[in-house]
Formats: structure tokens, sequence, C-alpha cells
């Protein structure tokens, strides 16, 4: 197969050989889309089992977005667990720091470090149905019971927060509410945020959908590209 | 390194029962990563597909199953 792609020459597929389709017709796509989902896999390769968005696959795609000229506006899917709070605090402040236009919309879940990733895009969106857990961070392994690793871990904790007030609607003494409040969760402290309860939270900015996070968003290209003129 | 996640880490870092870890590849090929399993003989499945433009989820040849055979990269 030739291809003016370098590279896609030294693939042979075998389907084309077979159905003898030689090329795939390309149209412009001014929206792209980033799907963060299962656990958001930093530092360490977590075993198979979990199914993860890799920061090292994420963080190029995010600079090629920014870079790209036929690249208008981007929306970030939302569907996490949680996972590796550096990793997740890099892709928020990237997304953040983004100057085109950027949607979030939280379907299923947006738990744990999901609840920065949501907040970081220009306007965010959950889906009636999604839920967000918000609770603290944790620490496994060798624990010294003294005062500079509860010192520690409530830095860790800081660095979360911090973001997450910086950009949504949300005040640090709401959040430390929802954050360590009893008798939600089974067997930790914190809330579960049910679609509308994280609006009115002021840590997403609408309930919506699909079509409501994409008008959103072409809304803001069209008035992108009238600052520009 | 502190996992932030409503999942317990007895299970994010539970081992496969068989103990078997599936070979995977990553290639990438015009923006798109494609993350592959070997069958055989140079013949690689492909198990997912990592791109931000949603029109690459609609082409034929990157469809997750589709076999290719890879002659360099790997």
């Amino acid at each position: 197969m030739q291809s003016d792609n370098s590279g896609i020459d030294n693939i042979s597929m075998d389907n084309i050989k077979e159905f003898g389709a030689t090329s795939i017709p390309t149209m412009k796509n001014n929206i792209h889309c980033l799907p963060i989902i299962g656990q958001v896999e930093g530092h360490l390769i977590l075993p198979p089992n979990n199914k993860t968005t890799k920061y090292e696959h994420v963080i190029p795609q995010l600079i090629a977005i920014e870079e790209s000229k036929d690249i208008e506006g981007l929306i970030l899917i939302l569907n996490t667990v949680g996972g590796d709070v550096e990793a997740g605090l890099a892709i928020a402040e990237m997304i953040s720091t983004m100057s085109k236009p950027t949607v979030s919309l939280v379907l299923g879940g947006g738990h744990s470090i999901g609840v920065p990733l949501s907040v970081c895009t220009k306007y965010s969106f959950i889906a009636p149905s999604a839920t967000m857990t918000i609770h603290p961070i944790r620490i496994t392994g060798i624990v010294l019971g003294v005062s500079q690793t509860y010192d520690y871990l409530n830095k860790m904790q800081e660095r979360v927060v911090d973001f997450v007030i910086r950009h949504s609607h949300i005040s640090k003494e709401k959040f430390y509410e929802l954050m360590t409040r009893p008798g939600e969760l089974a067997n930790d402290v914190g809330t579960v945020l049910v679609g509308k309860e994280a609006v009115a939270a002021g840590l997403i900015d609408e309930i919506g959908g699909l079509t409501d996070a994409l008008n959103r968003l072409k809304k803001m290209i069209s008035k992108k590209k009238g600052e520009n003129k | 390194m502190i996992i932030y996640s409503i999942v317990p880490e007895e299970i994010i870092y539970a081992q496969n029962k068989d103990g078997q870890i599936d070979i995977k590849n990553i290639i990438i090929d015009d923006g798109v990563i494609l993350e592959l399993r070997h069958c055989k003989n140079g013949i690689y499945e492909i198990i997912r597909l990592i791109s931000t433009n949603p029109l690459d989820y609609l082409k034929d040849i990157y469809q997750p199953g589709t076999n290719i055979r890879i002659s360099k990269f790997i």
C-alpha cells in the first residue's frame, strides 16, 4: 500500500488486500475528543487488569491539539475511577492552560483525581446519571507515626483541592466538608455527588449531554474566531 | 507516588490468576497510537486505538479486532 503518510506503507493491512479498499475518505474535523477512561496511569505501569489512560499518550496529544491549525476545540470525555495524583494534575494543568476552547463532559464517573480533570476545562458538563466521588487521598505501605507523615499527606491533598477551587465555583470550605463527610461511603469518608448535586455544589457548570457539550464548544469556537478578527 | 482512586489498591495491583501478561505493543502512525497483541508470524491484532480525532475511530483499518501485518518497527 502506497500512502503519502510516512510509515503507513510499512504496514500492510490484511483487510485492504481482501476488500480492495485503498483509500479512506478524509473529512476535516475541527473538534477533537480526548477520552480519560479507567485509571489515570502515571509514574508506574499498572498491572494489565486495569484499563488505563497513560499520561505519556495524552500530553503529546494535547500539545499537538494546541499547535494544530485545523483543530479549533477540544472535548474532554471523562469516565474515570481516579489514578495517579501527579499524572492527573499534569493533564489537568495542561488542559487548563490551553488557549483553545475546551469543554468537559462527565459520563458514568469522574471520581477522585477525575474531579480536577473534570473542572480543568473552560466549561464543564455532567450527565444526569454520572457520579463524582470526593474523598481524601490515602497512602499504603509503611507509614511512620510522626506528624511529618500527616503534613506530607495534607500537602498532597492541598494540591488537588487548590486546583479544584481555582477552576470551579466551589469554595474551599464546601469542598473539605464534602471530602470529610462521614456516613456516605461504605468504608471511607467523603461524598458521592450525582449529576445535579455536582452542579449544585458549584463543581460542574451545567447538566447536559453530548449535544449540549458540542453546542457549547461550537459557540466558544465562533466567539473566539470573532475576537481574532 | 500516590494513587487517588475509588478502586482499592489491592484490586489495582492484583495480578492475573494465571500469571500471564498479554504482550501488547504500541506503534505510532499517522498521529494514531495502536495497542496491539501479537498473534503469530508478525501478525498483530488491534486491541485498542488511541487518537483524539474521532474520525479515526470510523476508519475500517483501525477497528479493534483487525489483524494487521507489520514489517518494520516491531
